[in-house]
């Protein structure tokens, strides 16, 4: 089997309020596209309440990043009590959602997904040993890219929801590469 | 055999699941359904049509459709579709003036899909024909690639057709952003 090493475990976001919820998928959805990740949407359920529309989706999209590791970005989410409104936006009427958004986060990487080093007892030793000792840096990268991923895609839809004023960086790149405004 | 790998690789899960609970054109989704499929020259087959006597939460079906297409000479895609419709009842709305007859169900969709190699069997019918192809996919092609070049684009296809279901039903989470792979 795989080797899947928790990232991040269970980064919750909760949201009660205006959103549109087309919009809000097709970001998602973007989002991974852009980032080169491949789409898995395992599960997608919606059904009508008298609450309102009731969505549930999980998405576990992935990334190969060499021939032994990859990312992988699990996102549940629950909308729940979904109605439509229309609302006034600068004099010009927006059809909008109103409901509760709960998306839970977790973040993977995955070594040795092609099964490729666990043939033999000697093979899964060496790997570990490697793994271990050897390719730690290059792991350790690893991790950092897929933690930064799952943050980005974060702090985009908190930023979609307005829960920033403004968005905020990308932490994609390393912390130097985020330049402060000298004095 | 690499056949085997390939087809565990291919359809060890389905590509997706999708539930829907409301009510909806049945009659309209089947239709839409069924000419995605003709209309890529896919092979259509009904396998299954399973109705159970209704109960008092209504009637309950089970449909099983297994499509093929052949790509080449030695590349077969199958996509396979399994559809649940549980408390079916029929309907009637007035929709924009119109008395429609619609139905109200639980619907499950689940899509799969394959890629068969050598379908027309010509490699295995000796050893050494099947030393052969094993050759041919191993060190030729290469497992991997045979899976970038035809899997994924059954994966994207069937991905394009789950888009198709959504947009019809009208779900909240329409659209694919992969619309542009393959």
């Amino acid at each position: 089997m795989a080797e899947r090493e928790v990232v991040i475990d269970k980064m919750r976001l909760t949201y009660e309020g205006l959103f549109d919820v087309v919009e809000l998928y097709k970001l998602i959805d973007r989002f991974f596209k852009e980032k080169g990740y491949d789409k898995r949407e395992r599960h997608n359920s919606e059904r009508v309440t008298a609450e309102g529309k009731f969505i549930e989706l999980e998405l576990e999209p992935w990334k190969k990043i060499t021939d032994y590791a990859m990312n992988v970005i699990k996102l549940r989410i629950v909308i729940s009590d979904v109605k439509d409104v229309i609302v006034k936006k600068d004099n010009v009427k927006v059809k909008l959602s109103k409901g509760k958004i709960k998306m839970v986060f977790d973040c993977y990487i995955e070594t040795d997904y092609e099964h490729r080093w666990e043939g033999k007892p000697l093979f899964f030793f060496m790997r570990t040993i490697l793994d271990k000792f050897i390719f730690k840096p290059y792991t350790s990268g690893f991790k950092k890219n897929a933690m930064d991923d799952c943050n980005h895609l974060y702090n985009k839809i908190k930023a979609f929801l307005n829960l920033y004023k403004v968005e905020t960086p990308a932490q994609t790149a390393p912390r130097a590469a985020i330049t402060t405004p000298g004095p | 055999m690499v056949q085997k790998y390939i087809y565990e690789k291919s359809s060890k899960e389905p590509v997706n699941i999708l539930k829907f609970n409301g009510i909806f054109d049945f009659d309209g989704l089947y239709k839409v359904m069924h000419d995605w499929l003709v209309d890529r020259q896919y092979y259509f087959e009904e396998s299954l049509y399973k109705h159970k006597v209704p109960t008092p939460a209504g009637a309950e079906q089970h449909i099983k459709w297994d499509c093929w297409r052949k790509v080449n000479a030695y590349v077969k895609y199958h996509i396979n579709i399994y559809l649940i419709l549980r408390d079916m009842k029929e309907v009637e709305v007035i929709k924009e003036g119109v008395r429609k007859k619609l139905t109200k169900a639980r619907l499950l969709i689940v899509f799969g899909g394959k890629v068969e190699l050598d379908f027309s069997k010509r490699f295995p019918h000796s050893k050494i024909a099947g030393y052969l192809m094993d050759f041919l996919i191993n060190y030729i092609w290469k497992p991997e690639r045979v899976i970038s070049w035809w899997w994924d684009e059954l994966y994207y296809r069937i991905y394009k057709f789950q888009r198709v279901v959504k947009e019809y039903l009208e779900m909240e989470s329409k659209g694919n952003a992969y619309y542009d792979m393959w």
